[in-house]
């Protein structure tokens, strides 16, 4: 049955046929070997995506469009420069502080490259050149899903059981910061070395107040909504609701670039974002219910322990297997196939932090969406540009190479991600 | 003389399946967000709750995610993997497109027929909280189902994916 199951998926993935519908064929010719009634699959589709922290899904999509068709990518741009516009290489730095700052409305990072390079974008292709504009944009949008709020942090553990989305969501800050400090220094260092000049106004204390306050209104957001999920005050998906209403208040009252058309708009792309994962979740039920029956996670689980008994060089194991499955995956994809067979073997049989373990698969599979061949960043900005993805490339590798580096000083310092979690309790 | 069955006659029919099927994504999803900011405010301002403060933003989920599924359909965003796809040459592809898209019409096909099945058999079950069928929620996979068959089957008649493309922001 495995081998059915295994044979008929990797067929149709490898012939391009979506991988929801590929899943979903794999389900059904499970069901057809082992003699079960088809009519489960059916009801399995509609059980798998009957949810309530799903929810959250589409909402905080809602929420992250409704802020930026509010108009806020020009306050924080404003406040970037405020603070960072005036150092060489200033407009890298604006865009990684302006892309951090999105990161904590913002929980996709393709809607967070879009936002950026239709902003950022023009001005980037004529200090840098386009290529580097587009890896940078690319690379920073990286942060989206690591600072918290994060889709792929909620679906993650939605498949994952046993993990709060509340911990993986605190887990990714200091991880993020970082990571946004770790690419500014990457920034500077080409700004030296290719003599990019000095622009942007110099630095003014009043100026950064002035952009502070302005930009308060959208950190005020996270803070409310991010803070009362960790603290317990409310649950992801209420949150995120939360986060609507603060995003239509903003838009609507003190922007006020918010319009009744846009309403709709964003609704319908946030069902259709939320539709992609839900049709993965959905096609894959009946293959994720047999291979749960056939105990292959166990299975998986035993063999891999007969290989190594130490949690730390199988943490190492897999984020190998999961930098090369990010290079041929698209994200949610991966998480559908993978979390829930090696989440339960890291918890379960290696006795790993549920948090720690979470937090390092959601941050290797976000930055496969930088790695070729199959990135979906790279194709995202090479779009906006209209730049050959193989010209990207050449300028991104820098930072694919930074990001991966900085995945693996989390690894091997988990104190890194589990120092706020702890902190607040989890 | 123009025949009657014509493929700008068939992309008109899936046109006006989109449009409602997007009008009821729409007011689905603003009833789900609407009922869920709703049952915060009972909990944390009023100390109340709403006794279908749930029923309802999952009814409007499921039947928004899966109404979309064939949307998504038609801006050829969901996801997989065409790096040997590409390698093929144009007839190729167009011959392994149909293929595909058979396979594919004949799961989605089998998902809404037993879709309508499971709601005939569940139609007298109601939810606790709110006096509507279970089986609401297999009539939104059915007619998600039937929809996708739709646009799996032109691209089964034309060989060619659609053109559109969706925009995240």
């Amino acid at each position: 049955m495995i081998a059915t199951i295994s044979i008929v998926f990797a067929i149709f993935a490898v012939l391009g046929m979506p991988l929801a519908y590929a899943l979903g064929l794999a389900g059904l010719a499970g069901i057809l070997v082992g003699g079960f009634p088809i009519i489960q699959l059916s009801g399995k589709m509609v059980h798998s995506i009957d949810s309530f922290p799903f929810l959250a899904i589409p909402l905080f999509m809602l929420a992250g469009q409704l802020m930026l068709r509010g108009g806020i990518m020009e306050r924080l741009i404003d406040w970037a420069n405020a603070i960072v516009g005036r150092v060489h290489g200033g407009l890298g730095h604006v865009t990684i502080v302006t892309a951090m700052g999105l990161s904590a409305v913002s929980g996709s990072a393709v809607a967070d490259a879009t936002a950026l390079g239709g902003t950022l974008g023009p001005a980037l292709s004529k200090v840098y050149g386009k290529p580097f504009g587009a890896a940078l944009v690319a690379s920073a949008s990286n942060l989206g899903p690591i600072i918290p709020p994060s889709i792929g942090m909620i679906v993650y553990a939605l498949l994952a059981g046993e993990v709060s989305i509340g911990a993986l969501f605190i887990s990714g800050i200091v991880p993020g910061i970082f990571l946004g400090l770790a690419m500014m220094g990457l920034c500077s260092y080409y700004a030296w070395r290719r003599g990019y000049p000095l622009i942007g106004e110099g630095f003014n204390l009043r100026n950064v107040l002035v952009q502070t306050r302005r930009s308060f209104i959208v950190f005020l957001m996270p803070v409310l909504v991010i803070g009362g999920i960790i603290g317990g005050v409310f649950t992801a998906t209420e949150g995120a609701a939360v986060a609507v209403v603060y995003a239509l208040i903003i838009g609507f009252f003190v922007t006020r670039k918010l319009r009744l058309a846009d309403l709709p708009v964003a609704l319908l792309n946030a069902a259709i974002i939320t539709a992609i994962v839900g049709a993965l979740i959905a096609f894959a039920s009946q293959v994720t219910y047999l291979l749960t029956a056939e105990m292959i996670g166990v299975r998986v689980g035993d063999w891999l322990r007969s290989l190594t008994d130490n949690p730390l060089t199988f943490v190492f194991l897999v984020q190998l297997v999961l930098i090369v499955v990010g290079m041929f995956m698209e994200a949610n994809a991966a998480y559908i196939m993978l979390v829930p067979i090696i989440a339960p073997i890291a918890v379960l049989q290696y006795g790993l932090d549920p948090v720690y373990f979470g937090f390092l698969f959601v941050m290797n599979i976000t930055l496969g969406g930088i790695t070729p061949p199959v990135g979906v960043l790279l194709f995202v900005v090479s779009g906006i540009w209209r730049v050959p993805v193989i010209d990207i490339i050449k300028e991104i590798w820098p930072f694919i190479v930074l990001q991966y580096g900085v995945l693996f000083l989390c690894m091997l310092f988990p104190e890194l991600v589990l120092f706020l979690p702890r902190l607040v309790g989890y | 003389m123009k025949s009657f069955f014509s493929l700008e006659r068939y992309d008109a029919l899936l046109s006006a399946f989109d449009y409602v099927a997007s009008k009821v994504v729409i007011a689905a999803m603003a009833v789900m967000t609407f009922v869920v900011v709703l049952q915060v405010f009972y909990r944390y301002v009023l100390n109340d709750s709403l006794v279908w403060g749930w029923d309802i933003p999952r009814l409007c989920f499921i039947w928004a995610v899966l109404l979309a599924i064939p949307l998504a359909i038609r801006y050829n965003a969901h996801v997989g993997i065409d790096l040997v796809f590409n390698l093929f040459g144009p007839r190729t592809q167009r011959f392994v497109r149909i293929v595909n898209a058979i396979f594919m019409l004949i799961l989605s096909a089998m998902v809404a027929y037993y879709a309508v099945l499971l709601a005939r058999d569940t139609w007298d079950q109601l939810m606790p909280g709110l006096g509507l069928s279970v089986g609401l929620f297999y009539v939104a996979l059915a007619f998600s189902q039937f929809h996708a068959c739709l646009h799996i089957l032109r691209v089964v008649i034309v060989g060619e994916p659609g053109s559109e493309h969706l925009s995240e922001t």
